[in-house]
């Protein structure tokens, strides 16, 4: 065999290229591949995210359509029937005495005085910001009075203030959950009484909302159904923001509760 | 050599950044002085003090474009001493080691390191950097690429050339071949890099 230099020298430059050129060749194919794998994952998180914003969308518009639909109910509840009454109290006829008059009048501008509150509190809840505007506290309070004035329900609702800003989306997702469960009461449990109960703390918030009603397992099927999905709905909407969602059934009734962690964040 | 250079002519107006706009200005004199030295080459002239400019100004330059476009503090000041150290050590190699007449294969193994060194810090800022746009759409990446594989192979063999040229000139002519190669798909890879030099269409946002 031939040793000369030249010879080595040429195995020495032949093997270090091959050697370089498999190394580089190796780390540009791992990096590609890592990189694929990357890409892939922050795709994935950037569905998930337009997902969660879809998600978030239909339940503005969901909390839309419910205060749209109380709104209606209050229109034609209070303000319709006030003035219809304000009407009645107005109308003149010649076996009506002066002093009469006189008190009707009286009773006419304290029923306008409330139906210009009520038309206020509507003013207000129609405005695009509404919820982030007077907080979570001030809308589940006016969405409160207006389960009070129908006196369907007793309500109680009890709530600390809260320490810091809650977080918009956070905000959004409870004051969602909390009007699913309401519409769930409303509309199948049959309830006399709701609690409210709300509680803010340094690093979480609880909401339970209970009811006197006829709980899930005397609900008609149809009934269960339409729970089903809204608790389904309210499981999902609570996921969005890591809280936890538990149903418990009471004797009579049933309660919701909502944890969520680092609401302010 | 020339597509490459046509390549750069081509895409120089179209360039989206003015960093880019002055590395394709020198590569379109890199290639014209190439070509310049391949016709001294071509007509016998003794050539080696030509491309020792030539691969002394590469060797400054492309650290340069890297310098603008690494975000890394550890490697910029890295280059800000190898702007210093790197005309030093080509005095020392021209005054001591080798003449100004033979090919500087010292400073070339130096500049070679550096810009191989430098190629793949970009390549792996590129790889952990939060941008979501693939890895394909940098045109540094390939350029970095392209120059990953030109001196992996050229770094060994111009720093053994003039030691071959002396013991096996038939085998330093056949491993031209090899070398060859390499430039084609340095060029090939620097016309992709070119190409996604262009202006990108301003990704739609999600709000």
């Amino acid at each position: 065999m031939d040793e000369s230099p030249a010879n080595e020298a040429t195995i020495i430059l032949i093997a270090s290229t091959a050697l370089l050129l498999l190394l580089v060749i190796t780390l540009v194919i791992i990096i590609l591949f890592q990189q694929k794998r990357k890409h892939q994952h922050r795709q994935q998180l950037i569905e998930i995210q337009n997902l969660n914003e879809q998600a978030l969308l239909k339940s503005k518009l969901k909390i839309q359509e419910d205060t749209f639909l109380a709104i209606s109910q209050n229109l034609h509840d209070n303000v319709g029937s006030n003035i219809s009454t304000a009407m009645l109290l107005l109308y003149k006829d010649e076996h009506i005495s002066s002093e009469e008059i006189e008190g009707n009048q009286k009773e006419v501008l304290l029923i306008l005085d409330k139906v210009v509150d009520d038309l206020k509190n509507i003013a207000r809840s129609l405005n695009v910001g509404y919820l982030e505007n007077i907080g979570l506290n001030d809308a589940i309070n006016n969405r409160v009075e207006q389960l009070c004035r129908s006196k369907k329900y007793k309500i109680e609702s009890t709530m600390n203030s809260m320490p810091k800003r809650l977080n918009r989306q956070k905000q959004l997702i409870v004051f969602y959950i909390f009007q699913e469960a309401v519409t769930n009461i409303t509309n199948h449990a049959q309830a006399k009484n709701i609690w409210i109960y709300l509680q803010y703390e340094n690093d979480k918030m609880i909401m339970r909302i209970t009811d006197n009603g006829i709980g899930m397992e005397h609900s008609n099927p149809e009934d269960i159904y339409r729970k089903g999905s809204g608790l389904i709905n309210m499981k999902n909407h609570a996921a969005m923001i890591n809280a936890t969602l538990d149903i418990k059934r009471k004797q009579p009734g049933t309660e919701i509760i909502v944890t969520v962690p680092d609401p302010y964040l | 050599m020339w597509l490459t250079l046509l390549a750069a002519l081509f895409m120089y107006s179209k360039a989206s950044r003015r960093i880019y706009r002055s590395f394709l200005i020198f590569i379109i004199l890199m290639s014209l002085a190439e070509t310049a030295g391949n016709f001294m080459a071509y007509k016998k002239i003794h050539n080696h003090f030509y491309f020792n400019i030539y691969y002394i100004i590469q060797f400054i330059a492309v650290p340069l474009f890297y310098y603008y476009n690494l975000q890394s503090v550890l490697f910029k000041k890295i280059l800000r001493i190898y702007f210093i150290v790197f005309p030093v050590f080509v005095f020392m190699n021209i005054a001591w080691w080798q003449n100004f007449n033979q090919l500087l294969t010292h400073s070339f193994v130096f500049g070679g390191c550096i810009i191989l060194l430098l190629a793949i810090a970009y390549i792996w800022q590129l790889y952990v950097s939060d941008d979501t746009q693939s890895i394909w759409h940098y045109p540094l990446f390939w350029i970095s690429l392209a120059y990953l594989f030109y001196y992996t192979v050229s770094v060994p063999y111009i720093g053994m050339l003039n030691y071959l040229w002396l013991y096996d000139p038939g085998f330093t002519k056949k491993y031209y071949f090899v070398f060859n190669i390499i430039i084609i798909l340095h060029n090939f890879l620097l016309i992709t890099g070119f190409i996604w030099m262009r202006a990108q269409p301003m990704k739609q946002q999600l709000s």
